[in-house]
């Protein structure tokens, strides 16, 4: 059974044409779901009608299978995590923690237990007199966390929680993330424009554009199964290299009926300065090196072929010069796109 | 080390010692007249320093007017009119910062045009009003005059739309109630603003000479600055000692209030500049 339930929802403000058209999403009981998408996408919108921040103009939401169109955001049942976090600035950690509690009617000895338990488990206990302004941004990202998880909501919600940290505590606040879900077991909706996030946290991955669900699974799936060129070309750093259907017709390739555009992982195809001895199984284009990014563990090479620009990532690098390259691809491994860049099975 | 003393810099001097005598001389002129005797008040050349103050002339300041009993009146006026200010300017300002309804920019615009309309224009009709509806020499004339502040009510609104939308939001998943979310989150925050607007009310409240003239015709309930303006009224010539005795009397509290708010008074005003 769904968690949340969003059945034929529109949105538009004012008179313009709608954000949202008529979508459709479950999002499954204790499942971390990741709405994932560029700016402007309609991900933000979605979590903030699921708090009930925003009005719906058409369809209903349905929580337990009951409809919370006319709840009021209090009695939801969710707790959020806002991007820069909305702390209250004149109350401690320990009253930021306790505001919530406190409207709920939450008698004072569960509020202490919970508060205690709770600053404990985030590690804040000895900062609970402090005020936000006087803590790190790290800090406050785990009030933010700890005033959500204090209240003990069916939902968790969160609007883009890491991007205003630095790299490495993002990096730290994700696996913190991770376990806290396991630990939990409750079900998480995720919002976030950053396709690692996403494929690192989520159970399921909802990928947006322009307010239409572009593909809804697994990380997994999403990667190995992408269902069209946008979301192909979304998942995956470097993103996919998406090229004619005639380059490779040119190259000797037999493609599925209909094929007009196909694609290749930039971490699956080798790059050498010369190759021999080539089966059938594989397809080489020529190209020339433009550009060489050694990052330690791996290396990224930026090609410009006949056909188009080409990435390739290679975990071991065997130190290809600069000048003529040869890009080899198994052809197992492409993957065919239509005209209206569906994928072909 | 040696300070060098650059031509900016004793210029910035210069000017900041400029700029203390201009609010400091009358203040010390004010505090010096009223410890001299009358002769001494109106000697020429002028004396800047007095050798032999006379503190007696508190006293006789003191007894020459009901002065307890126009102290009384003035606390009563100057704490009912915050009190009022504060039951009609926070809901008001938190409605234009925060509601979107039917003619709230109207409202607004109506709100801060009473602003530009002097009280000597519009004395009459309130007096007219007032002594229809039996207020004259009662508290409530000098109170509901400023019951309410257009100037409060636009300052209070610039500083509650600074408040992030989502603090708001945050507060209303927490359940919170508009009232909880006024008094809990966005007055807090304000803090410094409401206590600078308190003290401008209560020191244009203290310092009213005007309304208390117009409104009032007799000592019972007439407040402090009325009487010592009165006390230039007596026999035999202005009383420059008296009087400036009286005034200093006068200023006391003000000045009082003011050490008291100085550090959120300050507060407020830079955090107006930052934004």
């Amino acid at each position: 059974m769904y968690k949340i339930e969003l059945r034929n929802i529109t949105k538009s403000y004012g008179g313009n044409p709608p954000v949202i058209e008529n979508l459709n999403l479950g999002i499954k009981e204790g499942s971390f779901t990741v709405l994932l998408g560029p700016s402007g996408c309609g991900k933000s919108t979605i979590l903030r009608m699921i708090a009930g921040l925003e009005t719906v103009t058409q369809g209903d939401i349905f929580m337990d299978g009951i409809s919370v169109r006319d709840t009021a955001p209090g009695d939801r049942q969710i707790a959020m995590v806002f991007q820069n976090y909305a702390l209250y600035p004149t109350m401690t950690v320990r009253e930021n923690m306790e505001f919530g509690l406190k409207n709920s009617k939450i008698p004072k000895e569960e509020r202490d237990k919970r508060i205690q338990e709770i600053s404990e488990m985030v590690g804040l206990t000895e900062y609970l007199d402090r005020k936000p302004q006087h803590l790190s941004g790290g800090q406050r990202q785990r009030v933010a966390l700890a005033r959500a998880i204090v209240k003990k909501p069916a939902v968790f919600l969160m609007d883009e929680p890491l991007s205003n940290l630095d790299a490495k505590l993002r990096n730290q606040i994700r696996t913190d993330l991770i376990e806290l879900y396991r630990k939990l077991g409750t079900t998480f909706v995720y919002v976030t424009h950053d396709q690692v996030e996403a494929m690192s946290m989520g159970t399921d991955i909802v990928l947006l554009e322009k307010g239409v669900i572009r593909q809804s699974t697994t990380p997994n799936e999403i990667y190995q199964h992408p269902a069209n060129v946008f979301t192909a070309k979304f998942i995956g750093s470097p993103p996919m290299n998406v090229l004619d259907a005639s380059a490779f017709t040119e190259l000797g390739v037999s493609l599925p009926e209909g094929t007009r555009y196909v694609g290749f992982r930039p971490e699956i195809a080798m790059v050498a300065s010369s190759i021999t001895g080539l089966t059938g199984d594989y397809v080489a284009m020529e190209g020339d090196l433009l550009a060489r990014e050694m990052l330690g563990d791996q290396t990224l090479y930026k090609v410009q072929t006949p056909y188009g620009i080409v990435h390739v990532k290679i975990f071991d690098d065997w130190g290809v010069g600069y000048g003529k390259v040869t890009i080899v691809v198994k052809k197992s491994n492409l993957f065919f796109f239509d005209q209206q860049e569906q994928a072909i099975a | 080390m040696k300070k060098r003393i650059t031509f900016t810099s004793a210029g910035k001097l210069v000017f900041d010692v400029f700029l203390f005598l201009i609010f400091f001389l009358p203040f010390y002129w004010m505090v010096l007249t009223s410890i001299k005797t009358m002769g001494e008040t109106l000697k020429m050349p002028p004396s800047f320093w007095v050798s032999n103050p006379q503190w007696e002339n508190f006293v006789t300041a003191f007894n020459a007017i009901p002065f307890l009993n126009m102290l009384k009146n003035s606390l009563i006026v100057v704490f009912g009119t915050l009190f009022c200010q504060c039951i009609t300017v926070i809901p008001a300002a938190y409605a234009f910062a925060r509601y979107e309804f039917k003619g709230s920019k109207f409202l607004f615009g109506v709100t801060l045009a009473t602003m530009m309309i002097p009280a000597q224009l519009i004395f009459l009709p309130v007096f007219l009003l007032f002594s229809q509806l039996g207020l004259i020499n009662s508290y409530w004339s000098l109170i509901l005059p400023s019951a309410s502040s257009a100037f409060a009510i636009f300052m209070l609104r610039q500083t509650f739309k600074q408040v992030p939308e989502e603090l708001l939001e945050a507060a209303r998943l927490d359940n919170a109630s508009e009232w909880t979310i006024l008094r809990r989150i966005m007055l807090p925050i304000a803090r410094p603003t409401v206590v600078t607007l308190a003290l401008l009310t209560f020191i244009s409240s203290w310092n009213d000479y005007f309304w208390p003239l117009v409104l009032t015709t007799n000592n019972t309930v007439r407040t402090l600055p009325v009487g010592i303006a009165a006390l230039k009224a007596a026999e035999g010539g202005i009383k420059y000692h008296i009087l400036m005795a009286g005034n200093v009397l006068l200023v006391i509290p003000v000045l009082a209030a003011f050490f008291i708010a100085q550090k959120q008074v300050i507060r407020a005003f830079t955090y107006m500049g930052e934004k």
